[in-house]
């Protein structure tokens, strides 16, 4: 590489465009120079040529020095630089006469490794050889003295020889003309141990299998340690798993069968089939209680857990040595596939099946036995006085029984569990809640009467007669209602944390079959649902409805002149006193239904206003000042409405909202700008409304076109 | 717990009947489009879900496969009751398997709600020794306010239709219940009560 301080591109000063310009000034054509003024600038720019090519040579001189100490530099080195090349040489030489040597050792390494390698498979044969006869003498005196760990021993020395290399030795033995008897010899010994081999095998397992049947662990143990040496692994690990597989299944067989004579268990289930199915029939001198299962249930969700715990062992072992001993998917799922199904066709499974059958047919006898009982008692919930206590008592007890199932681990189990919950809730509960409904409740006029005796009766003061006796149970049912629509779903929310946690490690099959049993709850709610509305449908029918029918009679006609407008305006015909037996009405059952029955009975009882309120409406007539004055009503009742409500009651007075808005019209011109698509009045039932007004001509409102 | 997925309606179908009448095989065919190699004999009950398509509306089916064997029978009882169709099989060609029929009706009536679409369908008619003739267990369905149909579950006969006329019928009885007679007051009722209802209230076929 060139030193950079003589590179010329980079040299300062002179760059290739001025050195260009110098080549153009030497071809300068003096001849074209026409004037001074031409001289004179070309003499201007030749003498900046010459001062600029005056400076590059005198930077050039100036290096001149270190150039030349560096060329005298290099000078000196060269003779050195021969001596190294000499030595190099002599190296190169050195070195391949290395190489060669060490070629011819190693070649002669290989030949002694090949030969000590000859020697010692000579060795090998020779020792089999000597040891065929030894493992073919001794594997019979072995078999003959019944000791198989011997023989299987001395198969194993024989199995673990090349075989095909013997016989080989043999021919050979015979092509260099060696003793013909030795070779046939070796043919027999070979026989024998073939022979032995097959006797062992078959001695093996006839002894495995008696050792079994007469449950003699020590010698299962001794004749399973037999097989691997005799290359029977696989074979072995067979039996010995099927011996485990039935021991497992004749012991939880012991178990179950204890289990169940201990406790009785076919007695209880007879009984309770009894109780189910003849209860009418054979009298209660054999009913079972409910009580006496609590515990066996419990033994017997525990016993199911057990089970589920060694099939988990067993799946998570075989699982983990499938995935590491195959790695091709298909293969995969045949192993686990064969698992499952040794599994599922365990007696120990089938036995357990059996039992899971019982306790779920007891569970629910349980369940439904202790939740008859709680239903049987009408005490008042002392948290809010407004509901049951049973309440309580009776999803303490679906909780109960339904966490007893999903501790017993098995998903066949739950969802049987929290289906008879769920029927329970629906049949049962519903059921009772409804009956109490259809008994209605009684229409009094007592308003304020009420309250009174309500205080009362919480103070003990008074004995309830049936009347309010029956008021008292249709408002607590209404209210036992709506609370257990809470419940259920509290109920459901906290199982579901419950169940996911068992089915964590499940299949995802499993995880969807109980979400969607766990669905039934929704079902449970949504009865519960109807059987509130139909108690609400009970409430509008015999205490909003004919209460208000004879408030809104009082309307009076709205056709009034000035005079009578600003008389009403001091002195309130209708609205005012009607406004306050809503008022009263309401009142008397606000301290005595839940918060959402409340609003419920708000909004019928608002529905039932402003429909009658609607027909009454239609049946009047109206001035313009008339039509002003119902507007009015109208205001003053959608406040007092939304005073007392926590929801938007304007949309039930849509129309009627509307309907003031026509009857307050100047002319019925207007009625065109007032109009839009939105309307919830029909043009008929706005021709109508029109209709009513006394000063509006028929023919100009049959002519309005909207 | 279910969220408000892709679907206007739920319906429960449950299949019931003798073990190897082939309840498993039709419940496959229909919901996988095959006919199982070395089916296993069902353990408890079984779980599938199709969606269908009927009148253009999302219809789920939540299918539940009971177990035949005697032992699951208590594991079984407990899924008729919130069913809405229940599906009583037999084999065409094993006359036991028909003649225990009223014995399932029997339990349909103690356990299902009155009101549970019942459906009996001779399965295996592919097989050419069959022993219940067609009339047979049509005159016994008539005589027990059941729909009729015969399948196999092998060749795919008539099971595609099976499910889909189910949640025809399914679809219409609803409908019926849904649709009031005209009561404006009581449709309000149900908004208002729709307001402050709680997550629980996912759309399901109404029951009772
Ligand atoms: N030829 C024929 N064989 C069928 C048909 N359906 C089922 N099978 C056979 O019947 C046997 C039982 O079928 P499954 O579907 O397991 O019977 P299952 O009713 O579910 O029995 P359980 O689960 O024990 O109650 C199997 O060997 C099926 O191959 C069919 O339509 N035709
Ligand atoms: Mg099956």
């Amino acid at each position: 590489m060139a030193p950079a301080g003589l590179s010329p591109s980079s040299e300062a000063g002179a760059s290739p465009p001025a050195r260009s310009r110098t080549i153009s000034i030497s071809g300068f054509d003096l001849q074209s120079l026409k004037s001074g003024s031409e001289i004179q600038a070309a003499f201007r720019v030749l003498n900046q040529e010459e001062d600029r090519v005056n400076a590059e040579l005198s930077q050039l001189l100036a290096r001149h020095s270190l150039i030349e100490s560096q060329l005298r530099h290099l000078s000196t080195s060269v003779p050195q630089l021969q001596g190294v090349q000499h030595e190099a040489e002599k190296l190169s030489a050195l070195i391949s006469t290395t190489a060669q040597l060490a070629q011819g050792v190693s070649s002669k390494v290989k030949q002694l490794d090949l030969a000590k390698n000859r020697v010692s498979e000579c060795q090998q044969r020779v020792n089999d050889l000597i040891d065929l006869k030894l493992c073919s003498d001794g594997v019979q005196s072995a078999l003959q003295d019944e000791d198989y760990e011997q023989a299987a021993a001395h198969l194993h020395r024989f199995l673990a020889m090349d075989e095909a290399l013997l016989k080989l030795t043999a021919s050979e033995m015979q092509d260099e003309g060696g003793a013909m008897h030795d070779a046939s010899r070796l043919d027999q010994a070979l026989k024998t141990l073939h022979q032995a081999e097959k006797t062992v095998a078959e001695v093996v397992a006839l002894k495995f299998d008696e050792a079994v049947q007469a449950e003699d662990l020590a010698s299962i143990e001794r004749f399973f340690k037999i097989f691997p040496l005799i290359n029977l692994h696989d074979m072995g690990l067979e039996k010995f798993t099927v011996y485990l597989r039935e021991k497992c299944d004749r012991q939880s067989e012991r178990i179950l069968a204890e289990f169940a004579q201990k406790r009785a268990l076919k007695s209880k289930v007879s009984r309770v089939r009894d109780a189910l199915y003849k209860s009418s029939s054979t009298g209660h001198q054999d009913k079972i209680e409910a009580k006496e299962l609590d515990h066996v249930l419990s033994e017997m969700v525990l016993l199911q857990a057990r089970s589920e715990m060694y099939y988990k062992f067993i799946r998570k072992r075989v699982t983990t040595d499938v995935e590491v001993s195959s790695d091709d998917e298909t293969t995969k799922k045949t192993k686990l596939g064969a698992m499952e199904k040794l599994i599922v066709s365990s007696g120990l499974c089938h036995g357990i099946q059996l039992l899971l059958s019982d306790y779920i047919l007891l569970e629910d006898y349980f369940m439904s036995q202790n939740i008859q009982k709680a239903m049987s008692s009408d005490a008042i919930s002392p948290s809010d006085g407004l509901t049951s206590a049973m309440l309580d008592d009776v999803f303490f007890l679906v909780k109960k029984c339904v966490q007893r199932a999903v501790s017993s681990q098995n998903v066949d189990g739950v969802c049987a569990v929290v289906n008879n919950a769920c029927g329970i809730l629906e049949q049962d509960l519903c059921g009772l809640l409804q009956g109490q409904l259809r008994m209605g409740i009684p229409s009094g006029y007592m308003d304020q009467a009420y309250n009174v005796i309500q205080t009362s009766l919480q103070q003990g003061k008074l004995h309830a007669n049936d009347t309010e006796k029956q008021r008292l149970a249709f408002l607590t049912a209404l209210n036992n209602a709506d609370c257990a629509r809470d419940y259920v779903s509290r109920l459901s929310k906290s199982l579901n944390q419950d169940i996911s946690n068992m089915v964590y490690n499940r299949s995802q099959h499993d995880k969807d079959k109980v979400d969607n049993c766990l669905t039934g709850f929704i079902a449970s709610s949504d009865k519960l649902k109807s059987v509130l509305d139909m108690g609400i449908q009970q409430l509008r029918q015999t205490v909003v409805k004919p209460r208000i029918k004879p408030w809104i009679e009082s309307f009076v006609c709205h056709d009034i002149d000035e005079n009578l407008f600003s008389e009403y305006e001091a002195n309130d015909p209708f609205i005012q006193t009607f406004i306050l037996n809503l008022d009263g009405l309401l009142g008397s059952f606000k301290k005595s239904l839940t918060e959402q029955n409340y609003d419920e009975l708000v909004a019928i009882l608002t529905t039932e206003v402003t429909l009658q309120l609607e027909k009454v409406v239609l049946k009047s007539k109206f001035s313009r000042l008339g039509g002003l004055q119902f507007d009015r009503e109208v205001r003053s009742l959608v406040s007092f409405l939304t005073s007392i409500t926590t929801w938007s009651i304007r949309d039930k007075f849509t129309r009627l909202t509307l309907m003031g808005t026509v009857l307050n019209l100047e002319t019925v011109g207007e009625m065109t700008d007032v109009w839009d698509s939105s309307w919830k009045l029909t043009q008929t039932e706005i021709k109508q409304v029109l209709g009513l007004r006394t000063d509006f001509k028929p023919e100009d409102i049959k002519r309005l076109r909207l | 717990m279910a969220t408000m997925e892709d679907y206007k309606y739920l319906f429960k179908v449950v299949l019931v009947g003798n073990a190897g009448v082939g309840k498993t095989c039709l419940v496959r065919r229909f919901t996988q489009g095959m006919f199982p190699p070395g089916q296993g004999a069902t353990i408890g009950v079984d779980f599938m879900i199709k969606t269908v398509e009927v009148e253009g509306e999302k219809i789920k089916l939540q299918i539940w496969d009971t177990a035949g064997q005697e032992r699951f029978r208590s594991i079984t009882q407990s899924y008729y009751r919130s069913a809405h169709a229940l599906i009583l099989v037999y084999d065409v060609s094993n006359q036991p398997t028909f003649d225990v029929c009223p014995e399932w009706l029997r339990e349909i009536e103690e356990y299902a709600s009155p009101k549970v679409l019942k459906v009996l369908v001779g399965n295996k008619i592919d097989r050419d020794d069959r022993e219940i003739p067609t009339e047979v267990g049509e005159e016994f369905s008539n005589r027990h306010g059941m729909y009729f149909l015969e399948t196999s579950a092998k060749g795919s006969e008539n099971v595609e239709r099976l499910f889909s006329d189910i949640a025809h019928e399914l679809l219409q009885q609803s409908k019926n219940r849904e649709i009031p007679s005209y009561d404006a007051n009581s449709q309000q009722i149900l908004q208002t009560g729709a307001g402050h209802t709680s997550s629980l209230n996912q759309r399901c076929c109404p029951r009772s």
